[in-house]
């Protein structure tokens, strides 16, 4: 059994005492990407920003990406330096070693809605692939002589890159796969395109039975696939009244030793809510949820919704509060991140007492940035221990950030 | 000449010395019993001519309040019949009339009017119209007219008189209320809805008579004190026409006093989130890969377009059978089945719980319809959910900020006609 290092951290309290801001020790900046991604169910968008760290605690813009009536869509992350953000008409891609470069790639039929999603081409290119009438592809960097946007290949997403759900009230679509014998394709088993990995046998299912997954996490060591219970699909939701599952359990590939684990996660899934699941290198981090039926209006009594952003109906920013009242229904979230290493098997819990927190960074070297409200600090992992960050950032877009990264190293 | 000089300077020095006596005069005489008192009526139908200061006193704070557009009732003003106002097409002016009291109704005085009516909306919009002003004889009386525009809440009449030998002038007023009563749910307001959704939609609209009842009651005024109904955030009147969403509205204060200008925006707003036809928004896949899912029938059409594409993967053929809304796909895919348990919405909302590709009126397209003229402040009520891969119904209460209000749809679907 793992030892596990509890660290009771309130976040009021973390933002009362005024911890000094911290100056990353290599000196990186440190950039955030401020992006609410289109819900399924409602006619609203919200815009997207790149931040950096501006004046003291405030941000400071980089690049204003998509305005509000842009209708700002999706995010796709390829976890090596490329971050492509799609909108109707067109896609910007962030790179992580030139934040301020603009870069804009029109596109007219942008559809999230059978694949989406980054992936590396042989290993080495960064592109992001999107399926309208055909599947179309973009590239991350302009080539002479080739064009950004050209048909794309299904067999590519066997290399997508999904660095999982975004913290926050407001959760993306994830990108979809089926089951076909034991093989877990897309886009559907009737007709497969691309085989993404080999099941188990105890997974599989037959083509005709069109088992549904959910793609978790993906990235170059492992896959993180949740198959929804079958209660929970192709049934008629009723909103006021979800489905859940809790524990939650899913299966996990070692790209290196093509091993499946099963893994249970301590969060739970509505039928109206995603998989609270991201990756960063090895770790796999989650959000805390339980389910707790509750009354509309209570947030079934998780703590910190007080401190929560609530604006008004016809603000171009996301009501969080709002939205974790109606969308996580009965779903108490204590404010606990918690921390897997899938190499090691350490685990780290952070008790932030605050709903609205996420992480949303860790590097290699240990160091790791989660988001409280509206504040963002960093702290280091050591061992089984992450001590209270040191506050980064702190200002009224916060809680739109659920992405961040180190940008080039500063020359000076 | 000088002596010319001499007399005339002595001339003009005595005819200042009378001026100022007769301005001395009238200012300690006029000034003295200058109790300008403004009398008012307006027009009642039922019983002719109410007067508005019925004592003559000076500066009255009436509490006659003339009541806007009342049909059935006897103590307001009344339109032209009780058909107002499908047939006329006026807003019922009060016809105003206001004169002056003796000793000031002469032609030795002229009188500067002016007629002010100010309204603070509960929302605290704040609404000022001079209904009228003019320079007239003491002699005659003022009648304002506003265009044939509605107007109410607080009006205040003012005269100065003056007094033709002088210049000073002296004021009076004359205070009181406009508030409004409620039209006749089937002589006025039924006929008024349907005028106007067969000249908005072409066709008349089976929900309106719920939809106007959740949003007012089907009631342009309060019941208690006549004031226009109000609805946080800013909704107003009859049809809860949002001032804050649809300023354009309210360049006139028309959506306050008169239903009929009221139920008018109300439908033009509806109309609004049915549908956007501009050519992008016109096709299967524009409206999927656009910024079309801000009307209720495009988004249809991606949900019915995902909800394809997702069951079939890579054999879908979304297309279309006719027009915005009308989403089918090639193959079976699933239908909305409204859930078991949930929150009964049969009472007048079963026929329109049903699928149907060519025609989306009055079939579950219109469900988003009606949650759009709500704002959807929490969703739409039927979506499909690609990563469940169902249809996904909001049946539960919406919480906004302190308030949880209940289900939008469901409200509509069982509340009592408003006509």
């Amino acid at each position: 059994m793992h030892q596990r290092f509890l660290f009771i951290a309130v976040a009021a309290f973390s933002l009362l005492r005024a911890a000094p801001v911290q100056q990353a020790a290599d000196a990186r900046e440190v950039f955030f990407v401020a992006a609410t991604p289109a819900q399924f169910d409602e006619p609203k968008s919200y815009p997207a920003t790149l931040y950096a760290k501006g004046q003291g605690t405030r941000l400071r813009v980089v690049q204003s990406l998509f305005g509000q009536s842009r209708q700002f869509s999706s995010i796709a992350d390829d976890l090596h330096g490329t971050i492509y953000l799609a909108g109707p008409d067109g896609v910007y891609v962030v790179h992580e070693d030139n934040p301020s470069l603009e870069d804009f790639v029109p596109i007219t039929n942008f559809d999230n809605s059978t694949c989406w999603g980054a992936v590396m081409v042989n290993e080495v290119h960064s592109a992001l692939q999107y399926c309208s009438d055909k599947v179309y592809r973009v590239q991350g960097t302009a080539t002479a002589g080739t064009p950004r946007v050209a048909e794309g290949d299904w067999t590519a997403f066997k290399a997508l890159q999904f660095g999982g759900e975004n913290g926050g009230p407001f959760q993306m679509t994830p990108p979809l796969a089926e089951i076909a014998n034991n093989q877990l394709v897309m886009p559907d088993a009737a007709d497969p395109k691309a085989s993404l990995a080999e099941l188990p046998a105890a997974m599989a299912s037959k083509p005709e039975a069109r088992r549904l997954v959910r793609i978790v996490a993906s990235n170059d060591r492992y896959l993180a696939i949740w198959v929804p219970p079958a209660s929970m699909v192709g049934q008629t939701v009723d909103a006021g009244n979800p489905e859940h599952a809790e524990p939650l359990k899913i299966n996990v590939l070692n790209r290196a030793t093509r091993e499946w684990k099963t893994m249970e996660v301590a969060t739970t899934v509505t039928s109206i809510t995603e998989v609270p699941v991201r990756i960063f290198g090895d770790w796999i981090a989650t959000v805390e949820m339980k389910w707790k039926p509750g009354a509309p209006g209570t947030g079934s009594g998780s703590p910190g919704m007080q401190n929560e952003r609530t604006v008004p109906e016809d603000s171009p920013q996301p009501d969080i509060r709002d939205r974790y009242y109606n969308r996580f229904l009965d779903v108490y979230i204590p404010g606990r991140l918690v921390l897997k290493n899938l190499a090691d098997g350490r685990t780290v819990v952070m008790d932030i007492g605050q709903q609205d927190c996420e992480v949303l960074a860790v590097r290699s070297d240990g160091t790791m940035l989660y988001r409280v409200n509206d504040a963002v600090f960093s702290t280091v992992i050591d061992g089984e221990h992450a001590s209270v960050g040191t506050l980064l950032v702190k200002d009224s877009e916060v809680p739109d950030i659920h992405w961040a990264f180190w940008g080039p190293a500063n020359k000076h | 000449m000088a002596k010319q000089m001499t007399m005339l300077k002595a001339w003009r020095s005595r005819c200042s010395l009378i001026a100022i006596l007769a301005v001395l005069y009238c200012a300690t005489t006029d000034r003295a019993n200058a109790q300008i008192v403004v009398l008012g009526s307006y027009n009642n139908t039922s019983s002719g001519a109410v007067q508005l200061n019925p004592g003559a006193l000076a500066n009255y704070a009436s509490t006659v309040v003339p009541l806007i557009n009342p049909c059935t009732t006897q103590s307001g003003y009344k339109g032209s019949g009780c058909v107002w106002p499908v047939n006329s097409k006026q807003w019922p002016d009060p016809q105003f009339s206001f004169t002056v009291a003796a000793p000031y109704n002469t032609t030795t005085y002229t009188v500067e009017w002016q007629m002010v009516v100010k309204y603070t909306d509960d929302g605290k919009y704040a609404n000022s119209v001079t209904v009228g002003s003019t320079t007239l004889p003491g002699n005659q009386t003022f009648s304002p007219t506003f265009n044939a525009q509605a107007y109410g809440g607080s009006a205040e009449v003012q005269a100065y008189v003056t007094n033709a030998r002088c210049t000073f002038k002296a004021t009076g007023k004359l205070t009181f209320y406009i508030w409004g009563s409620n039209q006749d749910p089937t002589i006025q307001l039924k006929p008024t809805v349907a005028q106007y959704s067969t000249s908005t939609f072409g066709t008349s609209i089976w929900f309106l008579t719920y939809l106007l009842a959740q949003e007012s009651g089907g009631l342009q005024f309060k019941t208690k004190n006549g004031h226009p109904v109000w609805g946080s955030p800013d909704g107003i009147g009859v049809s809860q026409v949002d001032r804050k969403v649809s300023a354009s509205y309210f360049t006139v204060e028309d959506p306050y006093w008169n239903f009929e200008v009221n139920v008018k925006d109300g439908l033009l707003v509806l109309n609004s989130k049915r549908q956007n036809t501009s050519a992008v928004c016109s096709t299967t896949t524009g409206d999927v890969t656009t910024a079309c899912t801000g009307t209720a029938y495009n988004f249809w059409d991606r949900e019915v377009y995902q909800a394809c594409s997702s069951t079939t993967g890579g054999s879908k053929t979304p297309m279309r059978s006719g027009g915005i809304g009308t989403e089918y796909c090639n193959v079976n895919i699933p239908t909305p089945t409204y859930p078991a348990g949930s929150p009964s919405i049969a009472l007048h909302c079963s026929a329109a719980m049903t699928w149907n590709t060519s025609s989306p009126l009055g079939h579950w397209q219109d469900f988003d319809w009606i949650q759009l003229y709500n704002g959807a402040p929490c969703g739409y009520f039927l979506a499909w959910s690609t990563s469940s891969r169902s249809w996904v119904f909001k049946t539960g209460a919406c919480v906004k900020g302190t308030k949880t209000f209940p289900n939008y749809i469901v409200a509509v679907c069982n509340h009592t006609p408003a006509y």
